[in-house]
Formats: C-alpha cells, sequence, structure tokens
C-alpha cells in the first residue's frame, strides 16, 4: 500500500531531514513509525500525503507515485496532522461536508458515516457549532471523522492521540483496527510507545533522519528479550 | 513597588510589546537570523522596493507644497499637509484598528501576562501611533522644507512644525480606534459576529461619504481661475482662492485652523490648543477603551455554542462548487478581508445611485467637472473598473488559507480547481457589481445601444484581467505564516498590488482612451482596450491555472 524508496529530504540551507530511507506499509498493517523530537518523523509524513516535495528516491501509494501522480496518491489517502488546524470559519457539519464532497462521497454514505462516527466521538450535536468554538480535542475528533469518510486505502497520523481524551484515544483505536479489518492501512507517529507496542503488527524508528530499524513489532521486541519499545527505543537512542 | 516604579515598569513593558509586534510585522528577525539565503534576499529586495514607493510619495508631497508656492497660495501648505496628513493615516487606519484592538492572535497570552489593560491598550495604540507617524513624516516633512525654506518664519515655527509631526497622527489614529470599538462593541452582541462587524464598518463608511458627497458643494467657481477665453490666469479668483479652501478644510478638519494660527501667524497659544486637543482625544480614548476593554474582548472570543445539531440529509456538491463555497464563507466571514476589499464594490454602487439620483451635470458640477461632461459615457466603464478593481479577493485568497494550507495540499485537487474556486469567489462580488453599476450608469447617462455595451463590458473585461492577475501576484507572493489578518489584508506587499495594480493600469487605459492622444474614435480605441485586456487573461490563465500550489 506504501512503498517509500531511498527517500531522502533537504531543506533549504542544505539540512537534511531525512535521509535515504526505505520501508513498506502493506495492507492490512498498523505502523507505528517512532522518533525523537526533530527525528524526520513529520517531514517524512507530510511527503507520504503530498504536502512536500522531494527530490530523491520515490513514494508509491498503491502502487502511484507521489511525486508523479499525485492526485491518484491522494484520493486514496486520509492525513491527520498533529495539529489539526481546521477552517475555523465553518461548523463541523460544513467541514465534513467539504471534505465528502472534494472525495465525491454520495450523500447517503455520508450521512452514515457522519452518524457513526459523530456518534462514536460523542460530538453530534456540536456538528452545527463553527469549529473556532471546538477544544483540540474536539477539532482532532473532527479530524479522524473527515479522514474516515471517504473510506481510505491509507490512513496517514501524525502524532494522533496527543489531544484525545481516554475514552477517543479507544475509540480511534478501535477506527483503526476496522480499517485494517477492511483491508485499509494505518501509518501513525507517535510518542506514546505503549500505544505503539499495543496495536501496532510493523514499527519503524527514525533517528537524525536516518531509519535505525524497521520490520515487524514481534521482531524488535525479540531483539532484546524482556525489554519493553521503550526501554528499546531509549537503547537505540544512546547508541546512536 | 512605590506608584512611580509602577508607571516606569508600565511604560517598560508597554514598549516592549510594541516592539515585538514590530519586530513581528517588518519580519526584523528574517533579515538577521534567516539562513535560507533566497528568502531573506527576496526579503530585502521588497523592502527596498516599498521604500523607493515611500521615497517618491515623500517627494510628490513636497511637489504638491511647491506647486502652492508657484500659485502664490504658501499660506496654505501648513493646512493641506496636516489635512492630507490626517486623511491619509485615517484611511490606513479606519478598517486596521478593529483588528489591531480586539481579537487578536496573541490576546490571550498577552492577557494572561502581569500586565494592566492600560499597558495593553497603550502598546496596541503606540504600534498604530509609529506607523501613522512614519506616514505623517513623509507627507509633512517634504511639504515643512518648501514652506519653511519659502518663509523663513521665526525659530519658534521651526519647532512648532517638527513637533507637530509626532502630534498630527493622534487624533486620527484615535477616531480610528474609537471606530474600531464602536463596531467591535456592538457586533460582538451578536451570534454572526464577523457579518455584523462587517455591515458596520462598510455602512459607517458609506454613510460618511455619503454625507460628504450631499455636503453643500462648493460655490468658489474653479472654472473661474483661469479666462476661458484666453487660457490666462484670472489673478482676482487666485487671490480669494487660499482663503475660501482653508477655511473648507476648517469646516471639515478643526484641528487644521489651529495649526494654520501656530504656523502662518506665529501663534503658540493655537499651537498649544493645538496639542492639548491631539493629546486629549487620545487620553479620552484610553480612558474609555480601558472601562470596557476586557468585556468586549471576551465578548467577542466567546463563542457561541449550540448543541443541538441532528444528522439530517446531506447536500453533495461538486469539488469546484465545494471549494468555491469555501473560499465565499473564508472572505464574508472575515471583518477584515471583507471590509478592506468590499469597500471597492460598496464605493462604486454608491456613485451610480448617487449619479442616477443627483444627474451626471450635477455630480460633474459638484466637482467642477462639468467640462468633461461629453466624456462621461466612454469614462463611465473605466470609473467603475477602477473601483470595482479594489476588490480583488483572489490575491490573498491563497495566502488566507495560513495554517489550514496543509488541507488543500494534501486534498486530491488539481491547482486549477483551487485558482477556478477563488476565480469565482473574486467574480461573485465583481461581476453584478458591474452590471448593476452599468446599468445605473447607462440610466443617468442615456446612453445609447453601443454605450452601453461599452460602459457594460468595460467593467467586465477588467474584472476577469484583475482577478486572473490576482492569481498571478498569489502564486508569487503568497505566504502562510501570518499572523493576523490585518498584517496580511492591510500591510502585505500582495494586497497592496491586488488593490492599486489594477486601478493603475486601468486609470493610464482610460487615459489613453479618452483624452485624444490617439486619432481615432474613442469607442473604437475602448473597444481595441477590451479586446486586449481580454486576451491578456486568457494568456495570463492559461499560464498559471496549472502552476503547482506555492509551498
Amino acid at each position: 500500500m506504501l512503498k517509500i524508496n531511498h527517500f531522502s529530504k533537504t531543506y533549504k540551507g542544505g539540512v537534511k531531514a531525512v535521509d535515504n530511507i526505505s520501508l513498506n506499509v502493506d495492507e492490512g498493517d498498523i505502523f507505528g513509525f517512532i522518533g525523537h523530537n526533530g527525528a524526520g518523523k513529520s517531514t517524512t509524513i507530510k511527503s507520504i500525503v503530498g504536502i512536500l516535495d522531494y527530490e530523491e528516491g520515490d513514494i508509491l501509494i498503491d502502487g502511484h507515485s507521489m511525486r508523479t501522480e499525485p492526485l491518484l496518491c491522494k484520493q486514496v489517502i486520509a492525513y491527520i496532522p498533529d495539529n489539526p488546524d481546521l477552517y475555523e470559519h465553518m461548523t463541523g457539519i460544513q467541514y465534513l461536508s467539504f471534505i465528502a464532497d472534494i472525495f465525491n462521497v454520495p450523500t447517503t454514505v455520508r450521512e452514515a458515516k457522519v452518524k457513526k462516527y459523530a456518534d462514536l466521538f460523542e460530538i453530534t450535536e456540536n456538528l452545527g457549532d463553527l469549529i473556532s468554538s471546538y477544544s483540540h480535542g474536539m477539532k482532532q475528533k473532527l479530524a479522524v471523522i473527515s479522514a474516515v469518510i471517504h473510506d481510505p486505502k491509507l490512513l496517514v497520523l501524525d502524532e494522533p492521540f496527543v489531544g484525545l481524551d481516554p475514552k477517543a484515544a479507544v475509540t480511534l483505536k478501535k477506527i483503526m483496527h476496522e480499517l485494517c479489518a477492511n483491508g485499509s492501512s494505518v501509518f501513525f507517529s507517535t510518542h506514546v510507545l505503549d500505544t505503539a507496542e499495543k496495536i501496532c503488527n510493523k514499527v519503524a524508528m527514525i533517528n537524525h533522519g536516518k531509519l535505525v530499524f524497521s520490520g515487524t513489532m514481534a521482531d524488535m521486541l525479540k531483539e532484546k528479550e524482556g525489554s519493553s519499545l521503550e526501554e528499546i527505543f531509549i537503547d537505540i537512542l544512546d547508541q546512536n | 513597588m512605590n506608584t512611580m516604579d509602577a508607571k516606569i515598569n508600565g511604560k517598560n513593558k508597554c514598549w516592549r510589546l510594541t516592539k515585538n509586534r514590530l519586530i513581528e510585522q517588518l519580519d526584523l528577525n528574517v533579515f538577521r537570523y534567516e539562513k535560507d539565503k533566497r528568502k531573506r534576499n527576496s526579503k530585502i529586495a521588497v523592502t527596498v522596493a516599498v521604500c523607493l514607493v515611500l521615497l517618491a510619495l515623500a517627494v510628490y508631497c513636497g511637489g504638491i507644497a511647491y506647486g502652492y508656492v508657484y500659485l502664490g497660495l504658501t499660506t496654505l501648505v501648513p493646512s493641506m499637509a496636516l489635512f492630507i496628513s490626517s486623511l491619509v493615516t485615517l484611511s490606513f487606519s479606519l478598517f486596521k484598528s478593529n483588528g489591531e484592538f480586539f481579537g487578536f492572535s496573541d490576546y490571550d497570552l498577552i492577557m494572561s501576562l502581569p500586565l494592566t489593560v492600560k499597558t495593553v491598550i497603550n502598546s496596541r495604540f503606540l504600534n498604530m501611533y509609529i506607523w501613522n507617524t512614519f506616514i505623517s513624516i513623509l507627507i509633512m516633512l517634504p511639504m515643512g522644507i518648501i514652506y519653511l525654506g519659502v518663509e523663513q518664519p521665526h525659530f519658534s515655527v521651526y519647532l512648532m512644525w517638527i513637533a507637530s509631526i509626532f502630534l498630527v497622527s493622534l487624533i486620527p489614529t484615535a477616531l480610528a480606534a474609537i471606530f474600531g470599538a464602536v463596531v467591535a462593541a456592538i457586533s460582538a452582541k451578536f451570534r454572526y459576529t464577523s457579518a455584523i462587524a462587517t455591515i458596520l464598518s462598510i455602512g459607517l463608511v458609506a454613510a460618511v461619504l455619503l454625507l460628504l458627497m450631499t455636503a453643500p458643494t462648493a460655490d468658489f467657481g474653479f472654472g473661474e481661475l483661469f479666462d476661458s477665453q484666453t487660457g490666462t490666469l484670472n489673478e482676482a479668483a487666485f487671490s480669494s482662492l487660499a482663503p475660501f479652501i482653508s477655511e473648507r478644510l476648517n469646516q471639515f478638519y478643526p484641528p487644521t485652523k489651529f495649526f494654520k494660527e501656530a504656523i502662518v501667524d506665529g501663534k503658540i497659544l493655537s499651537f498649544l490648543l493645538f496639542a492639548a486637543i491631539s493629546i486629549g482625544v487620545y487620553l479620552v480614548f484610553l480612558q474609555l477603551l480601558a472601562l470596557k476593554y476586557k468585556q468586549i474582548n471576551t465578548a467577542l472570543t466567546s463563542h457561541m455554542s449550540k448543541r443541538n445539531y441532528k444528522v439530517t440529509v446531506l447536500q453533495q456538491s461538486g469539488v469546484t462548487v465545494a471549494l468555491y463555497k469555501k473560499t465565499l464563507m473564508r472572505i464574508l466571514k472575515s471583518t477584515v478581508a471583507a471590509t478592506n476589499l468590499l469597500i471597492g464594490c460598496v464605493l462604486a454602487i454608491l456613485l451610480a445611485v448617487s449619479t442616477l439620483i443627483i444627474g451626471p451635470e450635477k455630480m460633474l458640477q459638484s466637482m467642477d467637472l462639468i467640462d468633461y461632461l461629453p466624456l462621461a459615457k466612454n469614462s463611465a466603464g473605466y470609473v467603475i473598473a477602477a473601483m470595482v478593481s479594489m476588490t480583488n479577493t483572489a490575491t490573498i485568497s491563497l495566502a488566507l488559507e495560513g495554517e489550514n494550507i496543509w488541507i488543500v495540499k494534501s486534498l486530491p485537487i488539481t491547482p486549477k480547481k483551487l485558482y477556478d474556486s477563488y476565480l469565482l469567489t473574486n467574480l461573485t462580488f465583481t461581476i453584478p457589481t458591474s452590471i448593476i453599476c452599468s446599468i445605473l450608469f447607462s440610466i443617468s447617462l442615456k446612453a445609447n445601444l453601443s454605450e452601453i455595451l461599452l460602459i457594460l463590458v468595460t467593467p467586465l473585461s477588467f474584472s476577469l484581467f484583475t482577478a486572473v492577475a490576482g492569481i498571478f501576484i498569489g502564486n508569487r507572493l503568497a505566504y502562510y505564516d501570518w499572523q493576523d489578518e490585518t498584517q496580511l489584508v492591510k500591510q502585505s506587499l500582495m494586497s497592496l498590488i491586488g488593490m492599486l495594480g489594477g486601478i493603475i493600469v486601468i486609470v493610464l487605459l482610460g487615459a489613453v482612451a479618452n483624452v485624444g492622444a490617439i486619432p481615432l474614435d474613442a469607442k473604437l480605441i475602448t473597444t481595441s482596450i477590451n479586446v486586449f485586456i481580454l486576451a491578456l487573461t486568457a494568456i495570463v490563465y492559461l499560464h498559471e491555472r496549472n502552476r503547482p500550489i506555492r509551498e
């Protein structure tokens, strides 16, 4: 579903934020992308979803290159940034309708999806209010609903659990599992390593722009038996 | 801490806040710390260009003063300098003050700091005052150099002129701030705060303009200044011109009377009165606003929440329509953007309605331009186009995405769809306005069919052109990391080019069509200009439509 081949990203001024990383996310994978602050996680994610251009390597979504066929790639992706800056001048339902319009979601489908997910996140009654009146958590919930409204094949999330209350975090995890059970994939960055350990079947670790591990969660934990993902992460950071 | 220490501390804090804001507005840290040379160099280039424009403005003001001296109207220079400076600073501040004082992006942070409300208000006022004084310097310094150089008055007059440069913007700044406060206070009581603020702002400005337009017209015949037969100067008419204009300026803006008496007659008491009024207006404003400042801001930032939504039938739209609705809402729900950008259309309609009611002859007569009546039919299209072109929402639409830019960049939409939505939004305002104004002008000018067609087609062609040019400008100058909309809409280079660029092009082409420099029929020239503008619009559109969204 997502194939990153020798991807590098250099910012103006010559700083290499991401250096030659390659990884694969297959159908049904919940893929955790972990690293310290400034490691290159957000840069990679923004390149995957087509916000940032890149010069070296390639990113393939469902077999299409984000560089040459961005529209085909974006049709099957949904993205939720770490800080969901949504259109504050819109109401929640207007924003969801806007996203649904862009993805050509039929009215019956969008109604059913909005009802289902807004009820799950308990924000149905707030959908008629302006987004500017929402709390950070409510905006995050709305961003999640907008992301799943068109049944994406690849859901990309940047620090999705920040700002969500415990109940909403559980709901989001359920949604991620549900998507993967239906053949979609989830790729997300996180600092919450306990959560990553529990829900991811694959994981990649990035340190100063370089990939230091990519594989299954089971393989990673097997390397240092008895250690948690958090302990392994600290070990790897110390070694590098 | 004793009272004196607290006051000194308050002043320091006020200056610290103002300094922070100036660093942000002037992008000073980009010059100092930006590692990206391209970004830094482009900032330097823009700054140099702006400085050159400002220098040209200063030279122009000096030229005006010299013109008055040349015509023997030297005593009129002080009144004119003060009046122009006050009018320009008031126009620059009027739609800015609302965003400067209320609902600014770092309000929560600032108010959580150990600062008094007066310190916060003072810092915001000081920021506007510094900008306005800078404008006053550009206007009053060159005019003063000419006046004082010619008159060579007593030493005290020099001092009074210099001191006045720093006093002149106090009243317009305070008036603009009061205007912003009144609009904010009223709109804060409504659910649709932005809409009410926009309507109130435009309504108040329109009311003032109407008042000025319907005020008793000048009873001085400017046409009498020159002998209509020989074209020579009528000295008798000229000698009575200076007191006449001076009196009119005093009527419009009474402080000019005290300033004129201080400078021309050397009356120090009049200067002290002028200074006292200027400072007094500011102090009254400060005291009044401090009483309600927090209350107004709280009302503005407290969002009304109904919490009663039930999922019903949801309508489906196409991609372009969805983007168009989003952009239209974005513009209309931003008071700063709506007031500054829609004023052009409002002014055009006001002028067209006034012309219809009063009649073109009386309108031109009141402006002493009756000699130009024969040109009115061919000029009407350009007049509408020039005013409507101020409503250039397409220029700032991309930059208005701001921190939301990730949404359009990550969605499966082509740049063309996005740009089309910006164009459609712009045309939503300009096309109906152009049509309405064209019909009204055609009726009032009693135009025949071919004249009606030109009055209609000219603003329509220029509306298309300025909207497409707006996309071109936005694609090259847009930036997303602005702190507040006022900065983007009122102070950015792209906004300035978008609003004034169209007017300059239209006025120049309108002059070409009407001054008779080309030995062809004016209608033929206007038709050719329309064909040229439409062709240029098509070329720019085809060139821009697939340009990647600016990083």
